[in-house]
Protein backbone atom coordinates (compact mmCIF):
# COMPACT_ATOMS: atom_id res chain seq x y z
CA UNK A 1 0.00 0.00 0.00
CA UNK A 2 1.51 3.34 -1.06
CA UNK A 3 0.52 6.61 1.05
CA UNK A 4 0.75 9.90 -0.24
CA UNK A 5 -0.21 13.42 0.97
CA UNK A 6 0.56 15.26 4.45
CA UNK A 7 -0.06 12.59 7.61
CA UNK A 8 1.65 15.78 10.10
CA UNK A 9 -2.05 15.73 11.96
CA UNK A 10 -2.77 12.08 12.25
CA UNK A 11 1.24 11.51 13.02
CA UNK A 12 0.92 13.35 16.14
CA UNK A 13 -1.89 11.38 17.38
CA UNK A 14 -0.08 7.76 16.85
CA UNK A 15 1.17 5.67 20.23
CA UNK A 16 5.02 5.92 19.21
CA UNK A 17 6.65 2.53 19.28
CA UNK A 18 8.29 2.94 22.88
CA UNK A 19 4.70 3.57 24.56
CA UNK A 20 3.70 0.50 22.48
CA UNK A 21 6.95 -1.78 23.77
CA UNK A 22 7.09 0.06 27.25
CA UNK A 23 3.63 -1.24 27.95
CA UNK A 24 4.41 -4.78 27.21
CA UNK A 25 7.58 -4.46 29.34
CA UNK A 26 5.95 -3.19 31.88
CA UNK A 27 2.86 -5.98 31.68
CA UNK A 28 5.32 -8.90 31.58
CA UNK A 29 7.80 -8.10 33.87
CA UNK A 30 6.12 -10.06 37.24
CA UNK A 31 6.42 -13.14 34.80
CA UNK A 32 9.85 -12.45 34.46
CA UNK A 33 10.66 -11.30 37.64
CA UNK A 34 9.11 -14.96 39.12
CA UNK A 35 11.27 -16.63 37.12
CA UNK A 36 14.12 -14.72 38.75
CA UNK A 37 13.06 -15.83 42.14
CA UNK A 38 12.80 -18.88 41.62
CA UNK A 39 16.18 -18.91 40.24
CA UNK A 40 17.44 -17.50 43.64
CA UNK A 41 15.36 -20.30 45.28
CA UNK A 42 17.11 -22.60 43.51
CA UNK A 43 20.24 -21.01 44.12
CA UNK A 44 20.03 -22.09 48.06
CA UNK A 45 19.99 -25.61 47.26
CA UNK A 46 23.37 -27.65 47.97
CA UNK A 47 23.09 -29.23 44.23
CA UNK A 48 26.23 -27.64 43.20
CA UNK A 49 25.29 -27.63 39.20
CA UNK A 50 22.08 -26.56 39.68
CA UNK A 51 23.01 -23.37 41.98
CA UNK A 52 26.00 -23.09 39.07
CA UNK A 53 23.32 -23.20 36.47
CA UNK A 54 20.89 -21.14 38.43
CA UNK A 55 24.24 -18.21 39.14
CA UNK A 56 24.48 -18.09 35.33
CA UNK A 57 20.77 -17.50 34.96
CA UNK A 58 20.62 -14.21 36.97
CA UNK A 59 23.28 -12.71 34.26
CA UNK A 60 22.16 -10.10 32.28
CA UNK A 61 21.73 -12.03 28.99
CA UNK A 62 19.51 -15.07 29.91
CA UNK A 63 17.69 -12.24 31.83
CA UNK A 64 16.69 -10.64 28.91
CA UNK A 65 16.05 -13.58 26.71
CA UNK A 66 14.05 -14.27 29.16
CA UNK A 67 12.19 -10.80 28.65
CA UNK A 68 12.35 -11.14 25.21
CA UNK A 69 10.36 -14.68 25.23
CA UNK A 70 7.20 -12.93 27.59
CA UNK A 71 7.24 -9.66 25.08
CA UNK A 72 7.14 -12.24 21.80
CA UNK A 73 3.91 -13.51 23.52
CA UNK A 74 2.23 -10.19 24.09
CA UNK A 75 -0.82 -9.62 22.04
CA UNK A 76 -0.06 -6.31 21.36
CA UNK A 77 3.31 -6.50 19.98
CA UNK A 78 3.43 -10.13 18.59
CA UNK A 79 1.69 -9.38 15.30
CA UNK A 80 3.38 -6.32 14.67
CA UNK A 81 6.92 -6.62 16.08
CA UNK A 82 9.60 -8.49 15.34
CA UNK A 83 11.61 -9.03 18.65
CA UNK A 84 15.00 -9.82 18.00
CA UNK A 85 17.32 -10.86 20.99
CA UNK A 86 21.29 -9.95 20.39
CA UNK A 87 20.34 -8.38 17.14
CA UNK A 88 23.89 -7.87 15.69
CA UNK A 89 24.88 -4.69 13.88
CA UNK A 90 26.72 -5.38 10.76
CA UNK A 91 29.04 -2.60 8.88
CA UNK A 92 26.91 -1.93 5.67
CA UNK A 93 30.21 -0.45 3.98
CA UNK A 94 31.83 -3.82 1.65
CA UNK A 95 35.11 -2.35 2.26
CA UNK A 96 35.04 -2.46 6.41
CA UNK A 97 35.31 -5.60 8.47
CA UNK A 98 32.54 -7.97 8.27
CA UNK A 99 32.84 -8.70 12.13
CA UNK A 100 29.71 -7.45 13.90
CA UNK A 101 30.01 -3.80 15.14
CA UNK A 102 28.34 -4.88 18.34
CA UNK A 103 25.08 -6.72 19.73
CA UNK A 104 22.29 -4.87 21.18
CA UNK A 105 20.65 -6.50 23.86
CA UNK A 106 16.89 -6.37 22.18
CA UNK A 107 15.96 -5.10 18.80
CA UNK A 108 12.22 -4.11 17.87
CA UNK A 109 11.75 -4.00 14.04
CA UNK A 110 8.22 -3.59 12.26
CA UNK A 111 6.94 -6.62 10.76
CA UNK A 112 4.50 -5.37 8.82
CA UNK A 113 5.49 -3.12 5.35
CA UNK A 114 8.99 -2.36 6.40
CA UNK A 115 11.91 -4.25 7.49
CA UNK A 116 13.37 -1.55 10.04
CA UNK A 117 14.33 -1.27 12.91
CA UNK A 118 12.55 0.81 15.22
CA UNK A 119 13.47 0.68 19.11
CA UNK A 120 16.72 -0.58 20.28
CA UNK A 121 16.80 -1.58 24.43
CA UNK A 122 20.08 -1.85 25.68
CA UNK A 123 19.94 -3.63 29.07
CA UNK A 124 22.08 -3.67 32.29
CA UNK A 125 22.29 -5.22 36.08
CA UNK A 126 22.47 -2.69 38.68
CA UNK A 127 23.16 -3.57 42.35
CA UNK A 128 24.82 -6.81 41.88
CA UNK A 129 26.13 -8.12 45.34
CA UNK A 130 26.60 -4.88 46.61
CA UNK A 131 28.19 -3.14 44.01
CA UNK A 132 25.95 -0.71 42.14
CA UNK A 133 27.21 -1.14 38.51
CA UNK A 134 26.24 2.48 37.84
CA UNK A 135 29.67 3.29 36.06
CA UNK A 136 29.50 -0.15 33.76
CA UNK A 137 25.35 1.08 32.85
CA UNK A 138 26.86 5.00 31.86
CA UNK A 139 30.05 3.52 29.97
CA UNK A 140 28.70 0.18 28.63
CA UNK A 141 25.03 1.47 28.03
CA UNK A 142 24.67 4.66 27.48
CA UNK A 143 27.46 5.36 25.30
CA UNK A 144 27.42 3.20 23.36
CA UNK A 145 23.99 4.74 21.75
CA UNK A 146 25.97 8.28 22.34
CA UNK A 147 29.02 7.37 20.40
CA UNK A 148 26.78 5.77 17.42
CA UNK A 149 27.59 2.92 17.82
CA UNK A 150 24.14 2.07 18.57
CA UNK A 151 21.16 3.01 17.07
CA UNK A 152 22.92 6.56 14.90
CA UNK A 153 19.61 6.50 12.92
CA UNK A 154 17.35 6.45 15.74
CA UNK A 155 16.01 9.55 17.54
CA UNK A 156 14.80 7.17 20.46
CA UNK A 157 16.53 4.15 22.06
CA UNK A 158 15.41 3.03 25.58
CA UNK A 159 17.74 1.15 28.77
CA UNK A 160 16.35 -1.07 31.12
CA UNK A 161 18.19 -1.49 34.22
CA UNK A 162 17.61 -4.94 36.10
CA UNK A 163 17.63 -4.20 39.77
CA UNK A 164 19.12 -7.12 41.37
CA UNK A 165 18.36 -6.42 45.13
CA UNK A 166 15.18 -4.55 44.24
CA UNK A 167 16.34 -1.09 45.84
CA UNK A 168 15.02 0.61 42.60
CA UNK A 169 15.36 4.10 44.29
CA UNK A 170 19.09 3.08 45.19
CA UNK A 171 19.79 2.12 41.82
CA UNK A 172 18.27 4.86 40.01
CA UNK A 173 19.94 7.96 42.50
CA UNK A 174 23.34 5.71 41.45
CA UNK A 175 22.90 5.78 38.03
CA UNK A 176 21.55 9.72 38.17
CA UNK A 177 24.90 11.03 40.05
CA UNK A 178 26.71 8.88 37.78
CA UNK A 179 25.40 10.72 34.40
CA UNK A 180 26.01 13.97 36.29
CA UNK A 181 29.65 13.56 37.28
CA UNK A 182 30.06 12.75 33.53
CA UNK A 183 27.38 15.17 31.84
CA UNK A 184 30.43 15.98 29.02
CA UNK A 185 31.36 13.16 28.30
CA UNK A 186 27.56 11.69 27.55
CA UNK A 187 26.95 15.05 25.98
CA UNK A 188 24.09 15.88 28.07
CA UNK A 189 23.05 18.57 29.74
CA UNK A 190 21.87 18.61 33.07
CA UNK A 191 18.59 20.09 32.01
CA UNK A 192 17.94 17.59 29.70
CA UNK A 193 17.42 14.69 32.75
CA UNK A 194 14.00 14.35 33.01
CA UNK A 195 11.97 12.26 35.63
CA UNK A 196 8.82 10.87 34.60
CA UNK A 197 8.37 8.59 38.05
CA UNK A 198 10.41 6.57 40.57
CA UNK A 199 12.60 4.37 38.58
CA UNK A 200 12.30 6.02 34.91
CA UNK A 201 13.37 9.03 33.49
CA UNK A 202 14.98 10.47 30.37
CA UNK A 203 18.11 11.69 29.01
CA UNK A 204 18.91 13.89 25.54
CA UNK A 205 22.06 13.59 23.81
CA UNK A 206 23.96 15.65 21.22
CA UNK A 207 25.24 13.41 18.76
CA UNK A 208 26.52 13.89 15.42
CA UNK A 209 24.24 13.75 13.00
CA UNK A 210 21.29 12.81 15.00
CA UNK A 211 20.65 13.81 18.78
CA UNK A 212 19.07 10.94 20.59
CA UNK A 213 17.08 10.61 23.60
CA UNK A 214 17.33 7.63 25.78
CA UNK A 215 14.50 6.37 27.89
CA UNK A 216 15.24 4.67 31.46
CA UNK A 217 13.52 1.62 32.96
CA UNK A 218 15.04 0.13 36.43
CA UNK A 219 12.97 -2.84 37.13
CA UNK A 220 13.17 -4.54 40.44
CA UNK A 221 14.71 -8.14 40.48
CA UNK A 222 12.64 -9.20 43.50
CA UNK A 223 9.42 -9.39 43.84
CA UNK B 1 -23.90 -29.78 13.51
CA UNK B 2 -22.58 -27.02 11.76
CA UNK B 3 -23.11 -25.00 14.46
CA UNK B 4 -21.24 -27.06 16.70
CA UNK B 5 -18.37 -27.16 14.33
CA UNK B 6 -18.15 -23.61 15.09
CA UNK B 7 -18.63 -23.76 18.55
CA UNK B 8 -15.81 -26.75 18.83
CA UNK B 9 -13.72 -24.07 16.98
CA UNK B 10 -13.82 -21.13 19.13
CA UNK B 11 -12.84 -23.36 21.65
CA UNK B 12 -9.94 -24.60 20.05
CA UNK B 13 -9.30 -21.07 18.96
CA UNK B 14 -9.57 -20.27 22.79
CA UNK B 15 -7.78 -22.95 23.84
CA UNK B 16 -4.69 -21.79 21.96
CA UNK B 17 -4.91 -18.34 23.16
CA UNK B 18 -5.66 -16.39 20.04
CA UNK B 19 -7.21 -12.85 20.42
CA UNK B 20 -10.21 -12.18 18.86
CA UNK B 21 -7.88 -10.48 16.01
CA UNK B 22 -6.06 -13.38 15.88
CA UNK B 23 -8.97 -15.63 15.59
CA UNK B 24 -10.52 -13.38 12.09
CA UNK B 25 -6.77 -14.76 10.72
CA UNK B 26 -7.92 -17.92 11.32
CA UNK B 27 -11.23 -17.92 10.41
CA UNK B 28 -10.48 -16.43 7.13
CA UNK B 29 -7.88 -18.65 5.93
CA UNK B 30 -10.44 -21.32 6.22
CA UNK B 31 -13.81 -19.49 5.17
CA UNK B 32 -11.85 -17.59 2.22
CA UNK B 33 -8.32 -17.60 1.16
CA UNK B 34 -7.76 -21.74 1.39
CA UNK B 35 -10.76 -22.38 -1.04
CA UNK B 36 -9.83 -20.63 -3.29
CA UNK B 37 -6.11 -21.59 -3.41
CA UNK B 38 -4.92 -23.19 -6.45
CA UNK B 39 -8.15 -22.42 -8.77
CA UNK B 40 -8.84 -24.49 -12.23
CA UNK B 41 -8.42 -22.33 -15.03
CA UNK B 42 -11.28 -19.71 -15.62
CA UNK B 43 -12.76 -20.42 -12.44
CA UNK B 44 -14.11 -17.44 -10.30
CA UNK B 45 -12.81 -17.92 -6.69
CA UNK B 46 -14.71 -16.38 -3.53
CA UNK B 47 -11.66 -13.77 -3.15
CA UNK B 48 -12.20 -12.52 -6.76
CA UNK B 49 -16.16 -12.11 -5.94
CA UNK B 50 -17.50 -8.62 -5.35
CA UNK B 51 -17.59 -8.16 -1.66
CA UNK B 52 -21.12 -7.84 -0.73
CA UNK B 53 -22.05 -4.51 1.82
CA UNK B 54 -22.48 -6.27 4.93
CA UNK B 55 -18.51 -7.94 4.24
CA UNK B 56 -17.90 -4.29 3.79
CA UNK B 57 -19.34 -2.39 6.66
CA UNK B 58 -17.45 -5.41 8.58
CA UNK B 59 -14.35 -4.76 7.42
CA UNK B 60 -14.76 -1.28 8.44
CA UNK B 61 -15.76 -2.06 11.91
CA UNK B 62 -12.27 -4.10 12.32
CA UNK B 63 -10.06 -1.51 10.53
CA UNK B 64 -11.61 1.25 13.05
CA UNK B 65 -11.05 -1.06 15.76
CA UNK B 66 -7.58 -2.11 15.01
CA UNK B 67 -6.63 1.31 13.79
CA UNK B 68 -8.11 2.76 17.19
CA UNK B 69 -5.71 0.79 19.52
CA UNK B 70 -2.94 2.54 17.77
CA UNK B 71 -4.37 6.10 18.52
CA UNK B 72 -3.54 7.92 21.82
CA UNK B 73 -6.39 7.02 24.34
CA UNK B 74 -9.11 9.18 23.73
CA UNK B 75 -8.88 9.96 20.69
CA UNK B 76 -11.92 9.86 18.34
CA UNK B 77 -12.11 8.07 15.18
CA UNK B 78 -14.99 8.14 12.82
CA UNK B 79 -14.86 5.82 9.45
CA UNK B 80 -17.18 6.15 6.18
CA UNK B 81 -17.62 4.27 3.15
CA UNK B 82 -18.22 5.92 -0.03
CA UNK B 83 -19.69 4.16 -2.46
CA UNK B 84 -20.76 5.19 -6.19
CA UNK B 85 -21.19 2.61 -8.71
CA UNK B 86 -17.78 2.49 -9.86
CA UNK B 87 -15.07 -0.42 -9.62
CA UNK B 88 -13.46 0.92 -6.45
CA UNK B 89 -15.00 2.04 -3.24
CA UNK B 90 -13.30 4.80 -0.75
CA UNK B 91 -12.88 4.50 2.92
CA UNK B 92 -12.30 7.52 4.59
CA UNK B 93 -11.01 7.43 8.26
CA UNK B 94 -11.60 10.73 10.21
CA UNK B 95 -9.64 11.49 13.26
CA UNK B 96 -12.12 13.25 15.59
CA UNK B 97 -15.04 12.04 14.17
CA UNK B 98 -18.12 11.02 16.15
CA UNK B 99 -19.73 9.02 13.33
CA UNK B 100 -21.93 6.08 15.09
CA UNK B 101 -20.93 2.85 13.80
CA UNK B 102 -20.29 2.83 10.09
CA UNK B 103 -21.60 5.75 7.74
CA UNK B 104 -22.41 4.31 4.14
CA UNK B 105 -22.89 7.26 1.76
CA UNK B 106 -24.24 6.02 -1.49
CA UNK B 107 -24.00 8.50 -4.35
CA UNK B 108 -21.65 9.31 -7.57
CA UNK B 109 -21.39 13.18 -6.67
CA UNK B 110 -20.14 12.21 -3.46
CA UNK B 111 -17.52 9.68 -4.78
CA UNK B 112 -16.81 11.66 -7.36
CA UNK B 113 -15.81 14.79 -5.41
CA UNK B 114 -13.53 12.49 -2.98
CA UNK B 115 -12.05 10.92 -5.75
CA UNK B 116 -11.10 14.52 -7.17
CA UNK B 117 -10.04 15.51 -4.00
CA UNK B 118 -7.52 12.24 -3.83
CA UNK B 119 -6.70 12.38 -7.99
CA UNK B 120 -5.24 15.97 -7.37
CA UNK B 121 -2.76 15.01 -4.75
CA UNK B 122 -1.44 11.42 -7.03
CA UNK B 123 1.89 12.67 -8.44
CA UNK B 124 1.48 13.30 -12.10
CA UNK B 125 3.32 9.86 -13.55
CA UNK B 126 1.32 8.00 -11.22
CA UNK B 127 -1.62 5.86 -12.82
CA UNK B 128 -5.33 7.45 -12.39
CA UNK B 129 -6.74 3.94 -11.90
CA UNK B 130 -7.33 2.67 -8.56
CA UNK B 131 -7.27 -0.53 -9.69
CA UNK B 132 -3.92 -0.66 -10.73
CA UNK B 133 -3.05 1.11 -7.12
CA UNK B 134 -5.25 -1.19 -4.76
CA UNK B 135 -5.08 0.21 -1.29
CA UNK B 136 -3.98 3.50 -1.89
CA UNK B 137 -3.49 5.90 1.18
CA UNK B 138 -4.13 9.40 0.97
CA UNK B 139 -3.70 11.51 3.73
CA UNK B 140 -5.80 15.08 3.71
CA UNK B 141 -5.41 17.20 6.91
CA UNK B 142 -7.79 15.20 9.42
CA UNK B 143 -8.81 12.74 6.69
CA UNK B 144 -6.94 9.38 4.96
CA UNK B 145 -8.35 8.04 2.66
CA UNK B 146 -8.27 4.49 1.31
CA UNK B 147 -9.44 3.94 -2.51
CA UNK B 148 -10.26 0.07 -2.44
CA UNK B 149 -11.51 -2.32 -5.33
CA UNK B 150 -15.01 -4.47 -5.10
CA UNK B 151 -13.03 -7.84 -4.70
CA UNK B 152 -13.61 -9.54 -1.73
CA UNK B 153 -10.13 -10.02 -0.86
CA UNK B 154 -9.95 -6.52 -0.69
CA UNK B 155 -12.32 -6.80 2.23
CA UNK B 156 -11.84 -9.21 4.16
CA UNK B 157 -11.94 -9.11 8.18
CA UNK B 158 -7.99 -9.88 7.92
CA UNK B 159 -7.33 -7.17 5.14
CA UNK B 160 -8.66 -5.21 7.75
CA UNK B 161 -6.18 -5.81 10.12
CA UNK B 162 -3.30 -5.41 7.98
CA UNK B 163 -4.25 -2.16 6.53
CA UNK B 164 -4.46 -1.18 10.34
CA UNK B 165 -1.16 -2.33 11.18
CA UNK B 166 0.16 -0.99 7.76
CA UNK B 167 -1.16 2.41 8.67
CA UNK B 168 0.55 2.42 12.03
CA UNK B 169 3.22 1.00 10.58
CA UNK B 170 3.83 4.19 8.19
CA UNK B 171 2.65 6.47 10.69
CA UNK B 172 5.31 5.08 13.31
CA UNK B 173 7.75 5.56 10.18
CA UNK B 174 6.81 9.33 9.93
CA UNK B 175 7.05 10.04 13.52
CA UNK B 176 10.85 8.34 13.39
CA UNK B 177 11.41 10.89 10.32
CA UNK B 178 9.93 13.86 11.85
CA UNK B 179 11.49 13.36 15.15
CA UNK B 180 15.14 13.07 13.19
CA UNK B 181 14.37 15.75 11.12
CA UNK B 182 13.75 17.92 14.24
CA UNK B 183 16.41 16.71 15.83
CA UNK B 184 18.66 17.20 12.61
CA UNK B 185 17.97 20.68 12.38
CA UNK B 186 18.69 21.48 15.95
CA UNK B 187 22.38 20.07 15.61
CA UNK B 188 22.67 22.61 12.44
Amino acid sequence: MSAIGDPSLWRDQVVTAYDVVHAGVMAVWPSCRASIDTVRTVAQTKDATRRKKSARRRLEDPITRNLVRHLRLVPTLRGRFHIISQYELIAGDLTQDPDPVGYVDVGILFSVGLDEVCLFIECKRLNVNGASLAADYVSEGMMRFVTGKYGLDLPVAAMIGYVMDGQVPKASDSVIKQIRSQLAVLCCAESSISFVAPGQFSTSHTRKPLDIELRHQFLSALG
Amino acid sequence: MNSTILLVDDLVLDYYGLTDEEKLLVTDSLTAIIPSMQPRKGTITALMEEATPKERTQYCRTLRAALREWLQPGADLGIRLIEGGAEAVLVELRLGATWPDVLVERGEGELRTALDRILRLLPQNTSRNVEVQPNLKVFIKDSLYLTKPLSRRYWLASAGLNDADEIAVDLLAAQKRHSAKGKHERNR
